[in-house]
């Protein structure tokens, strides 16, 4: 928490480094300190993950004519460690959460971002900025930025793009959150609040403050390999004979249900997050982390709703996908989703290897499906987020929805730019020879502009064939 | 809305007050789901029939909506060779199903029975 420190006149300020497991936190921290030419303080890391936290130091700018001192502190992200991150964000000014914004990390991501909004609503006092540093951008699964500013829209915080490993924007996410953190402190100070005193303990002194924290003793004695998957137990998953009207859809969600069901035993649910996952074999199951009931009735309340919304998407739902509200064997009720496992465009595209011609008349294809896609959900308002993962192809070559209905679901729909998607479906051919890259783009300069779509799909084949140059 | 215990308790007045009682649910228009349903018989899919049954209700209120008419769908009457099957809408988004042997019953009755307990179901 800020303070004046009556000892050096600084105001001194925590700005917390928070995020899922392996997010890039600590890279984060440590490429501030290369930036500031400081030595960052870890007093123990396991797998090469921070098991107290890191530290660092900074002194820089002025608040109303004092020096301002930043305690830098970035919390491990493992969940045994869970005490250790939740006594930092009860005292930070402001958070810096360090998302991994790829593809196959985002539900981590999400969940870890749900646990950190709660825990800084619950604190007293003038609210907690938290900066999102949208990290991994170099990844080949990066989420386009204007789709995660969209699912991060109700999220009240400014999102800054970042490249931790290369250091790059892990600065410009430092110094706003520096603001964020001084209009905390000013606002405290127009309360009264803003205390006077001796600011709190550094590097090694704060690693004994936090042993003395530990409910256990033997804190060296958690294995190097334990992680938050082990620990806890998977839910019951749902049966196959769920009570009527607590699966949707009523007749062919019975079936989806049975045949996902029939194998249990290789079913391999996973916690990312709080939520539950199980990718292997034909389905895809979810269960979030907010969807445990203690009463049947809000559960069914629930179950409508999602069936509602379901119900609305279902022209461009796939078909072999349902939703069940089953019991854990505690008296709650869960629900689940279940979706059996359809190719997407991405794993239709494949590597952008092939015929020229061929991948040209493909990257098309995409183009016209993410258009006519994201068209039918602007024109019956789905909140659906269509992308090359998760919009496939029927039969009749129309686009078909083939991801998880996300929790977004339940926010304003995002509408993704011709420009995201154009760098999308560039990135599939982006990393070619020059040479392979060029003929891509000759092939696609004498595709017919019908063949991308309806006008905005045509504006994608234009943004590509610009990208490809 | 009533909870699922509440629509069963109505359901089984429903079924006092009509003789011939076959079964009966409230369902959710838009998606199709029993909010609450009560059955005599083991062999009647209500599940099913209720969802079934909203794709009927909205493809009447697509065939109103074609003919542009002005007013909004009350109930559909459906006679069987044994059985009256009855749809009212209670809500814009929900209806009652109910189904009724029609040895015993007849449609004044299945009326009566059903706007007698409408009203603690909306």
């Amino acid at each position: 928490m800020a303070i004046v420190d009556q000892m050096d006149h600084t105001i001194v300020i925590s700005i917390v480094y928070d995020g899922a497991p392996r997010a890039g936190k600590t890279t984060s921290v440590r490429a501030l300190g290369r930036s500031f030419g400081r030595e960052v303080y870890t007093p123990e890391e396991q797998d090469g993950r921070t098991v107290y936290f890191d530290w660092l130091e900074h002194i820089g700018g002025r608040f109303d004519g004092a020096p301002i001192r930043c305690q830098v502190i970035s919390v491990p992200g493992q969940q045994h460690w869970l005490h250790r991150r939740a006594h930092f964000l009860e005292r930070a000014d402001v958070v810096v959460f360090v998302g991994d914004t790829s593809a196959a990390a985002w539900a981590e991501t999400a969940e870890q971002l749900r646990d950190l909004r709660a825990r800084l609503d619950a604190r007293d006092g003038p609210p907690v900025g938290i900066v999102f540093q949208a990290n991994r951008r170099d990844a080949s699964d990066a989420i386009p930025l204007d789709l995660v500013c969209a699912r991060l829209a109700s999220e009240r915080m400014a999102v800054i793009e970042s490249v931790a490993v290369e250091g790059i924007g892990v600065r410009e996410a430092f110094v706003f959150a520096v603001r964020l953190a001084l209009d905390r402190v000013r606002e405290e100070q127009r309360r009264g609040t803003l205390p006077r005193g001796r600011s709190g303990p550094a590097g090694e002194e704060l690693l004994e403050v936090l042993r003395g924290l530990e409910p256990a003793p033997a804190i060296e004695a958690a294995p190097s390999t334990t992680s938050a998957h082990a620990l806890a137990t998977p839910p019951r998953l749902p049966s196959s004979n769920a009570p009527s009207g607590l699966v949707w859809p009523p007749v062919e969600g019975r079936i989806v249900l049975h045949e996902a069901m029939t194998n249990q035993s290789v079913l391999q649910l996973q916690q990312q997050g709080e939520s539950w996952f199980a990718f292997e074999g034909v389905f895809q199951i979810h269960s979030s982390s907010d969807a445990v009931f203690l009463d049947v009735d809000a559960g069914r309340a629930e179950l409508i709703a999602w069936a509602r919304l379901h119900a609305a998407a279902q022209p461009l739902l796939s078909r072999r996908r349902c939703l069940v509200l089953a019991e854990t064997g505690d008296g709650k009720s869960r629900l689940w989703q279940i979706v059996r496992k359809e190719s997407s465009l991405r794993n239709l595209l494949g590597d952008g290897d092939g015929d020229a011609q061929d991948v040209a008349r493909r990257l098309a294809n995409a183009s016209r499906l993410l258009a006519e896609a994201q068209a039918l959900c602007a024109n019956r308002a789905l909140p659906l987020c269509c992308t090359l993962d998760t919009i496939g192809v029927s039969e009749l070559n129309q686009p078909v929805y083939v991801g998880l209905v996300g929790d977004a679901i339940l926010e304003t729909p995002p509408r993704i730019s011709a420009e995201a998607v154009a760098k999308d479906l560039a990135a599939l051919v982006r990393d070619r020879p020059l040479d392979r890259r060029a003929e891509v783009r000759d092939a696609l300069s004498r595709v017919h502009r019908k063949e991308f779509g309806p006008e905005r799909g045509a504006h994608i084949g234009e943004l590509l064939t610009e990208l490809l140059a | 809305m009533a909870s699922e215990k509440q629509i069963q308790e109505t359901f089984d007045r429903v079924a006092a007050d009509l003789p011939g009682f076959i079964a009966a649910s409230l369902v959710d228009l838009e998606s199709g789901m029993t909010l609450g349903a009560r059955s005599l018989r083991a062999d009647f899919d209500l599940t099913a029939a209720s969802a079934y049954n909203s794709e009927l209700v909205k493809q009447k209120q697509k065939v109103m909506k074609a003919l542009k008419l002005q007013t909004s769908l009350e109930d559909i009457i459906l006679t069987l060779g044994d059985q009256i099957h009855m749809i009212k809408l209670i809500t814009p988004t929900a209806f009652v199903y109910l189904a009724a042997d029609r040895s015993v019953a007849n449609l004044a009755i299945v009326r009566n029975a059903i706007a007698k307990h409408a009203g603690e179901l909306g």
